[in-house]
């Protein structure tokens, strides 16, 4: 009796996977009988499949567009997860995918550049270039993730800063070539719209091959999931297999990347919901990948048909299934235990505790100089120009210097509050690597302000100014709630983070697509361009910093409190969940405040606490203020290199720091230890 | 001091565990009471239903006799300093500063430290025996002198009871013995009320003036040590062969396994 409860147990669990493909396959059906029907009732199904009527124009349009589409969802779903539960077995981390380890970045970075800038008699290479630029990605985030023994919270942070490193390269690419904008965008928020059978001729041999290869090498995988050293003395060659199936896995997303663009979270969500249903071994993960991937996609794809049918617009089905699909990061982070990594618990060295008066006072003369030098120099093609000096001095230099001045201060501005913000953030929260950026916190202010600007007709600035700051603020909300024990586990609110700003990226760039001739406005401001801003705003903006920074410095003592955990803050009577709420209400209103003059994508809230950190500024009170003047000077030089860089080209200062915090953080993380 | 009634308490979760049931006890004011009992037993639950960290299911816990939950969350950190078996040592902050934040109960977030509290911290420390690197880093200590300055803060908050939860569990024997015996004079010297999880039978025998022993959430034991030092009440308590063992020259004894 007992026996059979036991053995009755496992079975049950060991089903879930084939009721799930069981009823993917029923609604597949579905979904082929709805677009044959018309074919179906009146007996030319075969037909229309194989050799349609020139004449008869809705056989037409299935022939060479529905049919491919359908054919397209189905490899590339299957093709995507495939690849995904190849990539999770091989890292053994349950949130490692294409998407999220910048693989599909790094293809998408790659093939812009060569599309932009490659002559026309390379276009051989296309695909190798690709596949390059996956592998380089994926590559280097291992390398950042293995000096850290592969801890699943630092593999996931690398891809997501290689992300946005190569995102931010995307774009500046992207912005000098505008005339290409609107179909990079649909191609880069995956497109299925097919107009004939050339796509999924392209991907289909290409899959097919990448998987035969992938399902070949499954069984040596099994060996992998015990670990290195245990595979090795059972005669595996581990790097070889690592990465021969990596390679593959890569080959297969550069392909569906290169002809379908990006379709994210099939390659995420897939193979980590099939693992929570009982899936283990990696061979029937793989095929039943396979299956769930192709079917789930082609279901998704059927539902954003209907939509697009309705509207008119095109809605891109890559971008739809990042909103089906990041929720699954946030059910995989209640079910997978995801452990920390090992928290870096090797002692500090006994550093000396020195005043850091000497490097704040160098930081503020740094500050000084560098706003005369870039208020009165400039690059103008061919060597520094310094206004009123090599230039003559004349009547509209001041009108020059007002309008570079609005632009520096309000750079400079931007950065101190996002310092703020970040410090409180990572405090706060208790994790050094914790920013608005990372938290979610202005991707949801930038999706206020884009919604409110695109769909509302809103123009007024500081009507955009409230409503990103709510934006900010529910967003915060939604993530505490999401993750109420998130003081125990710090790691958890980066990762909820991570799956919030997924979903926002995913609306912001369907909002981008349907927005027409505001695009190219809207993506500058997404850039974190200065360009439009204006002398009131950026007032406002500094007087709400002041006011808040000054208020942060005041609370430092409770701030440091909490730096002691929930147990002892509130030991020692601090109020600790009101006093949370507080202080990240304060940095979610100083972020979207930043965000609606420079855009979200500026890593300055990231970089300028740490850096203040590792500079020695240990005390709430000081850290606040060193990453003030770090996040200052940064901003300015940035904004500095915007301006001139490629003078006359104008670039957006956030990018620039994007660029910046980016480049930072990797050679942090690959020199670090 | 703490007077419990009818205490239980419950896991949450959708399945909840009844950890602790039917608890009754007073801890006695001025005493140094050893809270001991196998793994799994409930000790560190009942330490944090003392601290306030969980909430009980039912029955009445008292403070002075005021019910727990009335005390307000700076008052009560006046009354009771609570340490927790691994604090979170903050990797930033020097040993004094630590030892500072003894004083937020009395000064909230604003209030200006005056002479007397810088007396205060400087007194802890001074008792605790870390003046010496007072301004080294508390991360940059080993686990002995980190358990001395947490030791400092707690006295430094100045409340008449301190909970500490498995003081010496990471330490070496000497340590062991150093970190009780100044507890234990502390209590003599300044009266304070403690009340401490402790793992080491030997040590409680030493050091403990009341013992409450738990088995699976429930009180099996109580009394002073000359009674726990017996070969039958800790068989009893600790379900495993063991015995003690009378120390020549002594009214101690001493404890082995069997």
């Amino acid at each position: 009796m007992s026996t059979q409860a036991s053995l009755s147990t496992p079975r049950t669990t060991a089903n879930i996977p084939l009721i799930l493909v069981a009823v993917l396959g029923v609604c597949g059906v579905g979904v082929l009988l709805v677009d044959f029907w018309p074919f179906l009732s009146n007996g030319m199904a075969a037909q229309v499949m194989f050799s349609p009527d020139e004449t008869d124009f809705q056989q037409l349009l299935f022939h060479y567009s529905t049919l491919p589409r359908l054919s397209m969802a189905f490899l590339c779903g299957a093709g995507l997860a495939l690849a995904g539960a190849a990539i999770q077995t091989v890292l053994r981390n349950p949130l490692a995918s294409p998407t999220t380890l910048g693989v599909g970045a790094g293809v998408e970075f790659a093939l812009t550049v060569f599309i932009l800038i490659a002559p026309a008699s390379l276009a051989l290479f296309q695909e190798a270039f690709a596949l390059a630029g996956g592998m380089i990605a994926l590559g280097a985030v291992y390398l950042i993730a293995a000096k850290r023994g592969n801890a699943t919270l630092w593999l996931i942070l690398a891809g997501m800063i290689v992300n946005l490193l190569l995102q931010s390269g995307t774009q500046i690419f992207l912005l000098f070539n505008e005339q290409y904008l609107q179909s990079v965008f649909m191609w880069g928020a995956g497109d299925l719209a097919q107009n004939g059978w050339d796509a999924a001729l392209f991907v289909l041999p290409r899959v097919v091959i990448g998987m035969i290869a992938v399902l070949a090498l499954s069984r040596p995988l099994d060996l992998l999931a015990l670990g290195d050293d245990t595979a090795n003395s059972l005669g595996a060659k581990v790097t070889v297999l690592r990465l021969l199936i990596l390679g593959f896995a890569v080959f297969i997303t550069a392909s569906v990347i290169s002809a379908a663009g990006m379709i994210g979270f099939v390659g995420l969500a897939v193979p980590a919901a099939l693992r929570i249903a009982g899936l283990t071994r990696s061979r029937d993960l793989m095929i039943y990948s396979v299956l769930t991937g192709g079917l789930a996609l082609l279901v998704i794809d059927f539902i954003v048909r209907q939509f697009n049918g309705l509207g008119g617009d095109v809605l891109p089905t890559g971008a739809a299934t990042a909103l089906f699909g990041a929720p699954f990061i946030i059910l995989i982070l209640r079910k997978a235990r995801i452990m920390p990594g090992a928290q870096s618990n090797d002692h500090p060295n006994d550093q000396h505790i020195i005043s850091k008066t000497g490097l704040s006072l160098l930081l503020m003369a740094v500050l000084i100089v560098g706003v005369v030098f870039s208020l009165f120099t400039s690059l103008d093609g061919t060597g520094f120009a310094v206004l009123g000096w090599t230039t003559p001095w004349q009547d509209s230099s001041l009108d020059v210097l007002t309008g570079r001045a609005e632009r520096t201060f309000a750079a400079m501005i931007c950065g101190a509050a996002l310092a703020v913000s970040g410090t409180l953030i990572q405090r706060v929260g208790r994790n050094p690597l914790a920013s608005p950026e990372i938290t979610g916190v202005s991707s949801a202010t930038a999706l206020a302000i884009i919604i409110a600007l695109a769909i509302f007709g809103v123009g007024q600035r500081a009507d955009l100014m409230v409503i990103g700051a709510a934006g900010g603020v529910v967003s915060l909300i939604v993530l505490l709630a999401l993750c109420r024990k998130f003081t125990h586990a710090p790691h958890y609110m980066l990762l909820n983070g991570l799956a919030l700003t997924a979903i926002l990226g995913a609306i912001v760039r369907i909002v981008l697509t349907r927005s027409g001739t505001q695009t190219s406005m809207l993506m500058s401001w997404l850039a974190g361009t200065t360009y439009f801003t204006n002398m009131d705003e950026v007032m406002i903006v500094a007087a709400v910093t002041a006011v808040l920074l000054i208020t942060a410095i005041a609370l430092r003592r409770p701030l440091e409190l909490a730096s002691l955990g929930t147990d002892q803050a509130v030991s020692l009577g601090l109020g600790i969940s009101v006093f949370q709420f507080a202080m990240m209400l304060l940095a979610a209103i100083l972020a979207a405040a930043a965000t609606l003059l420079v855009g979200p994508l500026s890593f300055v809230g990231l970089m300028a606490p740490h850096l203040a950190r590792v500079a020695g500024y240990r005390l709430a009170g000081g850290h606040l203020l060193g990453a003030v003047l770090i996040g200052v000077n940064v901003m300015m030089v940035a904004e500095w290199l915007a301006r001139n860089l490629l003078y006359p080209q104008q670039l957006p200062t956030g990018l620039i720091a994007a660029l910046i915090g980016t480049s930072y953080f990797l050679i942090l993380a690959v020199r670090n230890r | 001091m703490f007077d419990l009634k009818d205490v239980s308490f419950q896991s949450d979760g959708k399945h909840p565990k009844t950890l602790l049931d039917d608890i009754t006890v007073s801890f006695p004011t001025g005493a140094f009471s050893a809270i001991v009992g196998h793994n799994g037993s409930g000790k560190s639950t009942l330490l944090k239903l003392l601290a306030r960290k969980n909430k009980p299911a039912s029955g009445d816990i008292a403070l002075d006799h005021t019910p727990l939950s009335d005390h307000g969350t700076r008052d009560f950190a006046r009354k009771v300093a609570y340490l927790p078996q691994n604090p979170v040592v903050p990797p930033h902050l020097s040993v004094r500063e630590l030892v500072a934040f003894g004083r937020y109960p009395w000064r909230g977030a604003f209030g200006r430290y005056r002479a007397e509290d810088h007396a205060q911290i400087d007194r802890a420390m001074d008792m605790t025996h870390v003046t010496e690197f007072k301004d080294r880093l508390v991360a940059s200590l080993s686990g002995g002198e980190r358990q001395r300055v947490w030791l400092s803060m707690l006295l430094a908050q100045d409340a008449p009871v301190l909970l500490l939860d498995e003081p010496t569990s990471a330490l070496d024997v000497g340590h062991q013995r150093d970190i009780l015996q100044l507890v234990a004079d502390l209590k003599d010297k300044i009266g304070l009320t403690v009340i401490a999880v402790l793992h080491d039978i030997d040590m409680v025998g030493r050091f403990a003036d009341h013992i409450l022993a738990l088995r699976g959430g429930r009180t099996c034991w109580q009394g002073d040590a000359t009674h726990f030092m017996d070969g039958a009440t800790l068989r009893d308590i600790f379900q495993t062969e063991i015995d003690v063992i009378a120390v020549p020259g002594s009214t101690r004894s001493v404890s082995y396994v069997k």
